[in-house]
C-alpha cells in the first residue's frame, strides 16, 4: 500500500513538475512579448516578423527597395530544382514530408520523439537524405540553404506554432537549454544574446542598430548583402558568438538547436517571412 | 681531466635541457587541460586555440620569450573562461525577462 501511495505522489509530483515547466515556457514568451510592448509601444506585435526594420526606420525604406527586386531569388528558384531532384530509388526530398508542402517550414524545429533531440528543417533534410541513401549536405553550404530559402518561401503567412510536448521531459529540457544559452554571458567582451537584443535593444553597435529577439527566426534564411550570399540562421548565430568573442559552436550542434528552438517558441504566433534580405 | 670537466658539463647541459623542455610540455598540456574544460563548459573564448597554437611554433623556432608571453595569454583567457561558466551556472537566470 505504501509502496502504491508513493508512486502515486512520484507520478504527481512527475507531472506537477512538467506542468510548471511548461507554464514556465508560456509565461516566458508572454514576458518576452510584454518587454518589447513596453519598449516599443507603437511597433505592432505582427510587425517584429520583420526582424531590424520593425524599429530601424531609416534602414526600412532601404529594405523595402531591396525587395522590390529580392536578391534571394535565385536561391528560391534552385532550392525548388534541388527540392523537385529524384533520387536514384526514384524518391525525392517531397517523400519524406507527409504536411502540406506550405507547412513544412513552420513544422520545425520541432521535438523529434524516437531521437528525443530538437530536430531543424536543415537536419530533417539531411535526415531524409540519409534515409534515401543520398550523401549529407554540410550545414552553411548553397545547396542546403536554398531548399529551406524555397520552403520558407512556401511557407510564408503561415505562423510560427513551436510545440513544447508537455508529456515528454525531453522536450523541456532542450527548451531550458535554448533559455540558458541566451541568457548566459560568454566570450571575451562577457556578452549574453540578451544584453544586446533585450536590455541594449534599438541602441547602435557602430552604424547598425541592435534588432529585438521576438522574430529572430521568422526570416531565415537570408540573403546579407555584406557576404554577397544566403546564410542560415545557425550561420547568423556563430557570427553574434564570434561578435562576443566567443568560440562558435558548430552549425546544428545541439546548442545551436535548442536556441533555435527557445527563440522560435518565443515568436510563436509571428508569420513566417523567409527568405530575407538584410545588410 | 680537462676532459672529464667537459664530459660533465656537457651532460648537466643536455640534463638542463631535457628538464626545460619536459617543463614546457608540462605547461602546454596544463593550459591546454584548461582550454577544453572550458570548452566542455561552453564557454571558450575565441583566440586561445590559436593562442597556443601559435606559442608552440614560436617555441619551435627557439622564440622562448614570445612563445611564454603567448602562453600565458591563453592561460588567462582559459582560466577566465572557466571562471566566467561558474558565474554563469547560477548568474544567468536572473537576467531572465519577468
Amino acid at each position: 500500500m505504501r509502496k502504491a501511495i508513493a508512486a502515486v505522489v512520484l507520478i504527481g509530483a512527475t507531472l506537477l513538475m512538467q506542468q510548471t515547466a511548461l507554464a514556465g515556457a508560456e509565461e516566458d514568451r508572454l514576458a518576452f512579448v510584454k518587454y518589447y510592448k513596453t519598449r516599443f509601444p507603437d511597433i505592432p506585435f505582427a510587425e517584429y516578423a520583420n526582424g531590424i526594420y520593425a524599429i530601424d526606420s531609416d534602414a526600412r525604406g532601404q529594405w523595402l527597395e531591396i525587395e522590390e527586386f529580392p536578391p534571394y531569388e535565385f536561391a528560391i528558384e534552385k532550392g525548388q530544382e534541388r527540392w523537385e531532384t529524384v533520387f536514384a530509388n526514384g524518391k525525392t526530398l517531397a517523400d519524406c514530408f507527409p504536411q502540406a508542402l506550405q507547412e513544412i517550414r513552420v513544422s520545425y524545429p520541432r521535438l523529434d520523439e524516437r531521437l528525443g533531440e530538437v530536430v531543424t528543417l536543415e537536419m530533417a533534410i539531411n535526415q531524409c537524405r540519409a534515409a534515401n541513401q543520398q550523401p549529407p549536405l554540410t550545414y552553411g553550404d548553397d545547396e542546403i540553404i536554398d531548399i529551406t530559402a524555397f520552403l520558407a518561401f512556401q511557407g510564408r503567412g503561415k505562423k510560427l506554432d513551436v510545440r513544447v510536448p508537455e508529456n515528454d521531459p525531453r522536450a523541456l529540457d532542450a527548451y531550458e537549454s535554448g533559455k540558458r544559452f541566451y541568457y548566459t554571458k560568454r566570450g571575451q567582451l562577457n556578452l549574453a544574446c540578451a544584453d544586446c537584443h533585450v536590455t541594449s535593444v534599438g541602441q547602435l553597435v557602430r552604424a547598425d542598430r541592435l534588432s529585438a529577439s521576438l522574430g529572430h527566426t521568422t526570416h531565415f534564411p537570408v540573403y546579407r548583402s555584406k557576404f554577397g550570399g544566403m546564410i542560415s540562421l545557425h550561420k547568423r548565430f556563430a557570427g553574434c558568438v564570434r561578435d562576443v568573442r566567443a568560440k562558435p559552436f558548430a552549425l546544428q550542434s545541439t546548442e545551436f538547436r535548442n536556441l533555435e528552438y527557445f527563440l522560435s517558441y518565443m515568436g510563436n504566433g509571428l508569420d513566417v517571412n523567409g527568405p530575407g534580405a538584410r545588410k | 681531466m680537462r676532459v672529464f670537466v667537459n664530459l660533465m658539463l656537457m651532460a648537466t647541459v643536455l640534463v638542463a635541457q631535457s628538464g626545460c623542455s619536459t617543463g614546457l610540455e608540462r605547461r602546454f598540456a596544463e593550459v591546454e587541460r584548461m582550454r577544453v574544460m572550458a570548452a566542455e563548459a561552453g564557454a571558450e573564448w575565441l583566440q586561445t586555440e590559436e593562442l597556443i597554437k601559435q606559442a608552440k611554433t614560436e617555441a619551435t623556432r627557439g622564440d622562448m620569450e614570445r612563445s611564454n608571453s603567448l602562453l600565458e595569454l591563453a592561460q588567462f583567457q582559459a582560466e577566465t573562461a572557466i571562471k566566467q561558466a561558474q558565474h554563469e551556472a547560477d548568474a544567468w537566470s536572473g537576467r531572465v525577462v519577468q
